[in-house]
């Protein structure tokens, strides 16, 4: 009963959407006709004009014209209007009553209310003033910052459509990445995602990502999945960057930073705009013809279509259809023993960054002296890998889709459903190298708002399509040929023994791999493969077999069905106490996991699901005549497995002679465990990724059974220094075994205990804010702050090693096991730091602006502090320093303007299930110029990125990103 | 009217979703064991050393719960809910090792130690033991009837004429033969393993009584046929049991016996000088070898040619292979009354025993200028006599099994082979017969440890499983130590 239940959820959950929808439009009719009757008569209005600047008298492009309804609403995008063209000029036409009031919004000027009176109005020409400050004695004008941000209590940056239309990339997700304390996990060329204040990843949990309100998380992903199924950059109208914890207002997954995108709202913007994309990559100049190129290439086309039937209808479509060729992970330096730069021909222990299936090894005694003889000592033998190259396909692709269909139910009420698809094939790196292949996402959104309140249901479907796991697919085509221990063991016997049948002499390493990778095998009653080579008929053919084998053990598809449901709701109260403003919400989220037993342990008849809720209210008012803002906010979330919390919150504002900004807030925040955290039970080819639910670990008896991989890196070191004891101690040597016998107290500390591995619990975080905006003159702008965030249950990847014995108990058998993967096994649990975690750092953001100059720069410096004892491996991944400089001019000469960027990172090292590395410090510079075609309705821009400057990569194992050149065709009468 | 019936529609889905959400974790897998086929409370054991649990050199309580019957017996106690499977249990920490043992001071248990930093092996240090305390328990329930040192033989002789500490503390009449006793059991499954010490006993001293002609001392393959015979006859005469028989392991590729090097390891055990001082010490006896062979009376034929002793500074192992009494060799006298004594030096797959070791770090004299006395050495001919002597008993059991549908042979003996050429993997861990770690032998380097008595209780479980129906889940081997070795120093 209760799986039949489940079964139909979806389809009862979108039928309580679509139900919703249809009832508040059944309800309309009669509310609409009672507010015509109650009220004087509406009639077709029609109003044509143009903004102009006051000081300049230059048209203002991109200002909202509406009716104005709801100066505190909490879901601004409700009302009837539209936006102003590029040159300024506007068109509205509604059947309103008369008579009705404009209202007239743009970042940089004065808000401004207009009055009009009759049915007609043309050639309205409304003059806005820059943003003005009333000092004592000052008179500050600027149309850099708004009055709001300012005063915010919080760290915010913003981004208009102006700078949408200047960004200086390819993509123009990327301009988010100039934003103060942002990184970017670039991914695969339509794949990146975001983070602020540290524990930069390929997947996020602590950084929510919003798109009108809706979660864009892929559900059994548990994080943003970035560009893939956000708006077209035709359809975005802003977005809002809330750096830092915002857990307080949207729930435990903003724990670090939350991005809100706004889309444009059909009603005010209409007609249909056009943007064509063409890039090329990895350029390469001459070859065969004196002037010929090669590169990789990739294009890019967007449209958007909003018509409005008649006052109360309204819909929008969108698409995208992105397809080019990726970035390709090849970076082969040796991770595994030896050098770096050792390669697979000199070095048994090889094991590359983007090479996979050498992951794992067996110590064997193929170690050579100073002068190449074999003199027995232990390597950590790997088997022949394949190159990423080889397994995958770079060909990557991007559609979406939208459709919203918007309803005015009476003036003062919209109902609204829109879906939205994504497909995609892309590569992400987070626990493994994923290829999403033919992924699709679907989300369904229904959306009600009545003057303060709004109430929306959403649900996200993904489809894993033919995605796979790259790591496995090596893994398993290797054992296709030859399982792991019978590889190993035909290595060791021909390398000690030699094989005279084949003239194979022993000690001969380079021939013993040779003939562990043939169809021999000296195992009796065993058939062997040969390796299957790349770019052979059989490989192919194998790897369409694994690909599309779902179960880990014999392939690599992976199979993710999963969904979430959300509802929530939420009510403005302006008036509820005087003074004061308050605004109150609820939301309730439902998952449900799908994933055959890939991911999660949902195998048939083991259905997953997971439930949490929440609510929260908030609060505003100034005091001390208008001086000293105080925000207050308190939330209270319960996850189906976990304890209920509260997350309180204030934040302090304080303007001192109206010119100085000062704010202050704390706020005590938590995250639940996702999905991924709680549930999970994946093997990645290394290792074992497992959620940290008790009722996933248990099953693997850790507490006694297993021990750090910090106990045994220190272990290691210890056998490796007595072993090679300095000269100036003169000690003789250990012998490897009286090594391993000496330092096993190091693995016996590091044995996992009662005390360690505790039940999963929700990560608690005291952030603390303080902050300084000012603007020196209306043209310079700068804002300062330091932040510390302490985090308590910090939740991370213990990094364990089981070994087949007990080291409790046999320390000394299992001490050889847990350096050999065919004797141990390796699992990343998620769990709770035992000590507290520690970021702090400091940011600055100053801006100029003159005319149509503009320059930016922003800076942010930040560490992490937290005890090397603690195997929780928190995974910082955050440059130390981050500097975005950026400089142009949007009407350099008439029509043209440019726009360059400089993005520096320092080096740091990467931790992450996938691999560990050190990413080196890195800088590139990116640039465009645009000539707008007024008579065509257009713009056009071309750039490049990176431009210049070697491959570097900013995610550790991801791939290597050069430079593009770009070129961008945009068609939209409205703005140009 | 028309809201309210959508607004209960909301609210019924909402409720139900939540209703909903009650996700159970799956049980784990049940690996419960199935012994019904058969009824295991009439389930013995007898046996000598090999069953007995002996391991590290004596007989003590932790070995004691890792012998093989006793792994077996705990699945069967725990099915049974009740200790229908019991042992002679010694009660002693570290055990009696005979070995290491004097009148006034007892030893026990060996452990592995590296004595010094540039040791290539560790040694076996005795631990202080403990006399076995007489088993005054009541032996009702007891099914396990393996004792340490019980030969073939012994079964049938009268107890009182029996002189083995772990035989006489028990309360058994010894007016009778332990066979006799045991044969009134209503026995319906017995693991029998004999023969083992039949081998290892003498094996253990080198042969040094024996040679390859000559098997006077040792129990003939007819009189161990005529003794299995016997046993299994007198088993059958009340009931008629399933004999699940284990046959030999192949001995002499224990680590006891084959792990020591024959030769002296130069830069490790000598000194290039010190070779040079072994050379010229046996110049004279070479001189007079020479004489014999070749010279004296026109030399002897080549079978009867005695060997040089050959030390060689930058010659290669073979030529620091260390020297030994073989009384073996042919008898030869110089014409002037010389006798050559009859040493000659260890060649390739001879065995010095590990017995010798301490001898061995004591000075280099051992082995260079005293020869080794045969008690320490396996000769080619001895381990050509201990390996046929195996093979014809293991032929017997196996005749012995083809003749009788209820007895089942357990191959140990290819199994330890098995591992010996590393062909066994227990969990992805390559099992060895070596003084390494993950051997299946124990401090003393002839009986197995706890993670080989795991290999032979899986090979028992199997039988089982395949002869008698029952459902039986192996054990992990790789739950058990293995062999544990120590340094003597920081």
């Amino acid at each position: 009963m209760f799986f039949t239940f489940l079964i139909h959820l979806e389809a009862s959950f979108i039928l309580i959407g679509l139900s919703l929808f249809f009832l508040l439009i059944g309800i309309s009719e009669n509310r609409f006709e009672n507010e015509r009757n109650n009220k004087v008569k509406s009639e077709p209005v029609s109003i044509s004009g143009r903004i102009v600047d006051h000081t300049t008298g230059q048209g203002i492009p991109f200002v909202t014209i509406r009716i104005e309804q709801n100066k505190l609403s909490i879901r601004p995008e409700n009302p009837v209007g539209v936006v102003s063209g590029s040159a300024g000029e506007f068109e509205l036409k509604v059947e309103s009553s008369l008579p009705l009031t404009l209202d007239i919004n743009h970042i940089s000027y004065q808000k401004k209310f207009i009055q009009i009176e009759d049915s007609v109005v043309t050639n309205l020409v409304i003059e806005l003033v820059p943003s003005v400050m009333q000092g004592q004695e000052l008179v500050v004008v600027s149309s850099l910052v708004e009055r709001e941000q300012l005063e915010s209590t919080i760290t915010v940056e913003r981004i208009s459509p102006a700078q949408i239309q200047q960004v200086a990339s390819f993509d123009t997700f990327d301009l988010i990445s100039t934003l103060r304390g942002v990184d970017i996990a670039t991914q695969s060329m339509n794949l990146q995602t975001i983070s602020t204040r540290g524990f930069n990843t390929g997947a996020n949990a602590r950084f929510l990502q919003l798109t009108d309100g809706v979660d864009s998380q892929a559900p059994g992903l548990g994080f943003p999945i970035g560009n893939l199924l956000g708006p077209s950059e035709l359809d975005i109208a802003s977005i809002e960057l809330m750096v830092g914890p915002a857990s307080a207002r949207y729930g435990s997954s903003a724990m670090s930073g939350v991005l809100q995108t706004e889309t444009r709202d059909p009603f005010m913007d209409r007609g249909f705009s056009a943007n064509l994309k063409g890039g090329v990559h990895g350029l390469k100049l001459g070859g065969a013809e004196p002037l010929a190129a090669r590169g990789d290439g990739m294009y890019d086309f967007s449209g958007r279509f909003a018509h409005v039937f008649n006052e109360r209808l309204a819909i929008k479509l969108t698409g995208t259809w992105i397809e080019g060729t990726d970035w390709r992970a090849n970076n082969y330096d040796n991770i595994g023993w030896g050098d770096f730069w050792m390669q697979r021909d000199t070095n048994p222990g090889y094991n590359g960054v983007n090479v996979y299936g050498d992951e794992n090894f067996v110590y064997l005694p193929v170690g050579l002296d100073k002068n190449d003889n074999p003199d027995g000592s232990l390597v950590p033998v790997t088997r022949t890998g394949y190159r990423e190259e080889d397994l995958v396909n770079y060909d990557i692709a991007t559609r979406k889709a939208s459709a919203a269909l918007h309803y005015r139910l009476s003036e003062t009420a919209t109902a609204a459903v829109e879906g939205r698809y994504g497909y995609t094939n892309t590569l992400y790196t987070a626990d493994s190298r994923i290829r999403l292949q033919d992924f699709e996402i679907f989300q369904l959104n229904t959306e009600l708002n009545i003057n303060e309140f709004y109430m929306r249901a959403y649900t996200t479907r993904q489809y894993s399509g033919s995605s796979y796991d790259v790591f496995y697919l090596a893994n398993n085509l290797l054992n296709e040929a030859k399982t792991d221990s019978d590889w190993f063991r035909d290595y060791r016997m021909v390398y000690s023994h030699g094989y005279s049948l084949l003239n194979i002499p022993a000690g001969d390493a380079r021939r013993a791999r040779q003939f562990a990778d043939s169809a021999f095998t000296l195992i009796h009653n065993r058939q062997a493969h040969a390796r299957f080579e790349p770019d052979t008929p059989e490989f192919e053919e194998k790897l369409t077999i694994l690909k599309s084998t779902h179960d880990f053990n014999t392939g690599a598809g992976i199979r993710d069905h999963s969904q979430l449901y959300n509802i929530d709701s939420g009510i403005s109260l302006p008036d509820l106490v005087d003074g004061i403003h308050m605004e109150t919400g609820i939301n309730f989220r439902f998952y449900d996991l799908d994933s055959g037993g890939t991911i999660f342990p949902d195998t048939t008849g083991n259905h997953i699901t997971n439930y949490q809720f929440g609510g929260f209210v908030s609060s505003e008012m100034s005091l001390a005549q208008e001086s000293l803002n105080l925000n207050l906010s308190l939330r209270f979330d319960k996850n189906e497995n976990f304890r209920g919390s509260l997350s309180p919150q204030v934040g302090i504002g304080y303007i001192l002679n109206d010119e100085h900004f000062f704010r202050f807030s704390y706020q005590y925040g938590f995250r639940y465990p996702t999905v991924r955290e709680q549930f999970m039970n994946q093997n990645i080819g290394n290792a074992r990724i497992l959620g940290g639910l008790r009722q996933i670990t248990d099953q693997y008896n850790f507490h006694y059974n297993s021990i750090t991989e910090q106990a045994l890196s220190r272990y290691n070191d210890a056998i490796v220094r007595d072993m090679n004891p300095n000269p100036l101690i003169h000690s003789s040597p250990y012998t490897i075994e009286q090594a391993e016998i000496r330092n096993l107290h190091i693995l016996e500390d590091g044995i996992i205990g009662d005390q360690d591995l505790t039940p999963l619990r929700p990560e608690k975080n005291h952030a603390l804010e303080v902050g300084y905006r000012h603007l020196f003159t209306p043209l310079l702008y700068l804002d300062l702050n330091y932040y510390v965030n302490f985090y308590n249950d910090f939740i991370g990847l213990v990094r364990l090693v089981k070994p087949r014995t007990s080291p409790v108990l046999d320390l000394y058998t299992a001490s050889g096991q847990v350096n050999n993967s065919t004797e141990s096994d390796r699992f990343y649990v998620n769990s709770n730091a035992s000590e507290r975690v520690t970021i702090h750092g400091i940011s600055f953001d100053a801006k100029y602006q003159s005319g149509g100059f503009f320059a930016g720069v922003n800076g942010t410096y930040t560490r992490l502090l937290s005890s090397p004892d603690d195997p929780i491996i928190p995974g910082f991944n955050t440059p130390p320093f981050k500097l975005n400089f950026e400089w142009g001019n949007r009407e350099i000469a008439e029509y043209v303007g440019f726009k360059m960027v400089y993005r520096l990172r320092t080096g740091h090292f990467w931790e992450s299930p996938f691999l560990d590395g050190k990413i080196d410090t890195y800088g590139h510079f990116d640039f465009q110029v645009n000539v707008r075609i007024p008579k065509l309705g257009s713009m056009v821009k071309a750039g490049f990125t990176n431009m210049g400057v070697n491959n570097y990569y900013n995610v550790y194992g991801g791939p290597q990103i050069g430079s593009i050149i770009f070129a961008t065709f945009t068609y939209n009468p409205k703005l140009f | 009217m028309k809201m309210n019936h959508n607004f209960q529609f909301l609210l019924t889905a909402f409720f139900l979703t939540l209703a909903g959400c009650s996700y159970q974790f799956p049980e784990v897998d049940d690996k419960t064991d199935n012994f019904e086929k058969a009824d295991f409370i009439r389930f013995y054991v007898l046996g000598g050393t090999f069953s007995s649990g002996y391991m590290d050199g004596a007989l003590y309580s932790d070995g004691q719960k890792y012998a093989f019957p006793a792994l077996i017996g705990k699945k069967i106690n725990d099915y049974y809910s009740e200790e229908v499977y019991r042992q002679f249990l010694v009660e002693s920490d570290n055990g009696f090792n005979i070995f290491e043992s004097s009148i006034d001071n007892p030893g026990g248990k060996y452990r592995l130690k590296y004595l010094k930093k540039d040791d290539i092996l560790p040694a076996r240090v005795p631990v202080n033991g403990e006399i076995p305390e007489g088993w005054d328990d009541d032996l009702n329930g007891v099914k396990d009837f393996s004792i340490p040192g019980l030969t073939a033989s012994l079964l049938q002789k009268n107890n009182r004429l029996l002189d083995n500490p772990y035989f006489t503390r028990l309360p058994l009449d010894d007016t009778r033969a332990l066979i006799d006793i045991l044969a009134e059991q209503q026995i319906e499954i017995l693991v029998l393993s004999l023969g083992f010490d039949d081998i290892l006993l003498p094996a253990m001293n080198g042969l040094n009584t024996i040679n390859s002609n000559d098997d006077k001392g040792w129990l003939s393959t007819d009189n161990f046929k005529s003794e299995i015979n016997h046993i299994i006859n007198s088993l059958s005469e009340v009931s008629m049991p399933h004999i699940f028989l284990l046959n030999i392991p192949n001995l002499v590729h224990s680590p006891y016996f084959s792990t020591l090097d024959i030769h002296f390891n130069l830069g490790v055990d000598v000194n290039p000088s010190q070779v040079a001082g072994f050379a010229q010490f046996y110049s004279e006896f070479n001189d007079n070898v020479f004489r014999y062979n070749f010279t004296e009376n026109g030399g002897v034929a080549a079978e009867l040619r005695r060997p040089i002793i050959d030390f060689d500074v930058v010659g290669g192992d073979q030529f620091r292979a260390k020297v030994i009494v073989d009384e073996t060799l042919p008898d030869a006298i110089l014409n002037d009354g010389t006798k050559i004594p009859k040493i000659r030096q260890l060649t390739e797959g001879e065995y010095l025993l590990y017995s010798a070791d301490e001898k061995n770090r004591e000075s280099a004299d051992f082995g260079s200028v005293i020869p080794i006395e045969d008690g320490y050495v396996l000769t080619k001919a001895q381990i050509d006599f201990i390996e046929n002597k195996i093979q014809e008993f293991n032929s017997v059991l196996e005749q012995t099994a083809q003749e009788r549908l209820n007895i089942h042979i357990i191959d140990t003996f290819q199994k330890i082979n098995e591992i010996r050429h590393e062909q066994y993997t227990a969990e992805g861990v390559v099992l060895n017969t070596r003084f390494e770690r993950y051997s299946i032998y124990s401090a003393d380097g002839y009986t197995l440890n706890p993670t080989g008595q795991a290999v032979v209780a899986n090979l028992i479980i199997d039988s089982l499983n395949e002869k008698l129906g029952t459902s039986i889940h192996r054990i992990d081997v790789s739950e058990f130590p293995a062999l544990n070795i120590e340094n003597s120093f920081n």
